[in-house]
């Protein structure tokens, strides 16, 4: 009985607790419309990417700019394909209401699911960073006589490898992240388990 | 049209989504309080709490208690700020700020302290007990803790009963 009365007094004063924030309502609703506007985002990155470049090979008319046209699609309908796969695998379509033990079986699966998406990210980039560099370059030595040292050491190509290094770098920095989350959530799962 | 400002679910979800904030905002915001290290984190916390139940919502057919899906979705999306903030699961310490507390005279002062000596015990707990008690602490029933953590109702009497050893000497400690 006394117990009783210990845990009801806790509970008298765990709940008298009041941690609402007034503009809570106003946060969540500007979190839920950003979710949904990244979504259109991606899709205005894609139509204007892809019909930039189609608008750009159809004004020059060159014969030249088809396998760019190509790529460039190639690139966007892989990157669309495999984001899709990727949430697919992560279930991230799954209600996120599930025992605490499931929940963490799923985020392990889902955090190895987004260091893979990394992987496949740099692989995608590194084909199409390659094509373009090397598409260029057939470009230019067509024009003049063109050392490929000379190329690859020109500002241009410098400049696109300097972006290409930050990216690896955030790369990297968000793997290494992904893999701390995973090792916390092992231990997690251990020590509820 | 609801892209860009509009309603943010049809009317009758709408509804839904309002009372459950109105009945359990704030059981969730003690909940955040319990994985979260200081107001700020708690505040983001609660947020990404909510929107979780948002996003959960048109899925949940009435399978448990409403009370038992939200305090899941909420305990679910505490576990994931400790995994990626990695924080502590065996100990959390830090002096704990109570925001927007509901003004009243001389005695709320009293009350105050009794409520952060608890918190601030409750928080000392292990992850698995700090669970439990929270929940049991919000009025939930042997069988929705079950439910929600995917542990026996035995395991849940076990876990509180050593639970509330603890924090019997941590509040006899302050």
């Amino acid at each position: 009985m006394e117990t009783d009365n210990e845990l009801e007094t806790w509970r008298l004063e765990w709940q008298a607790e009041y941690f609402v924030p007034p503009d809570l309502r106003k946060r969540v609703e500007r979190d839920i419309r950003r979710h949904r506007h990244s979504f259109w985002a991606s899709v205005a990155v894609t139509v204007l990417i892809g019909g930039g470049t189609t608008l750009w090979a159809a004004v020059s008319g060159e014969s030249a700019d088809i396998p760019v046209l190509a790529a460039v699609w190639l690139f966007v309908g892989i990157t669309w394909a495999t984001s899709i796969q990727l949430e697919r695998m992560r279930g991230s379509s799954k209600p996120l209401a599930e025992t605490t033990a499931a929940f963490l079986e799923f985020s392990i699966h889902s955090c190895r699911v987004r260091r893979q998406g990394i992987a496949v990210a740099a692989a995608l980039y590194a084909g199409f960073f390659s094509f373009m560099v090397a598409w260029k370059y057939s470009q230019l030595a067509a024009e003049m006589p063109l050392d490929v040292w000379t190329y690859l050491t020109s500002g241009r190509v410098m400049t696109q490898c300097a972006i290409t290094a930050v990216l690896a770098v955030i790369a990297l920095g968000r793997r290494r992240r992904l893999d701390q989350e995973l090792h916390h959530l092992m231990t997690l799962k251990q020590r509820l388990g | 049209m609801f892209l860009f400002g509009g309603p943010l679910y049809p009317s009758d979800l709408e509804r839904r989504f309002s009372a459950l904030l109105e009945a359990h905002g704030p059981s969730l915001g003690r909940v955040a309080g319990v994985y979260a290290r200081d107001p700020a984190e708690r505040e983001d916390l609660l947020q990404e709490i909510v929107v979780a139940i948002w996003r959960a919502l048109p899925q949940f057919r009435g399978e448990c208690s409403e009370r038992t899906f939200v305090f899941r979705i909420a305990h679910n999306r505490g576990l994931t700020h400790i995994a990626r903030h990695r924080l502590p699961t065996t100990e959390l310490t830090g002096d704990l700020e109570v925001v927007d507390a509901k003004p009243s005279p001389e005695q709320a002062l009293a009350a105050r302290q009794q409520q952060k000596r608890l918190q601030a015990a409750v928080q000392q707990l292990s992850l698995g007990y700090r669970q439990v008690v929270t929940m049991v602490l919000e009025g939930l029933t042997y069988s929705e803790i079950a439910d929600v953590l995917g542990i026996s109702e035995g395991n849940v009497g076990a876990r509180l009963t050593r639970a509330r050893q603890m924090l019997r000497s941590l509040c006899k400690e302050d």
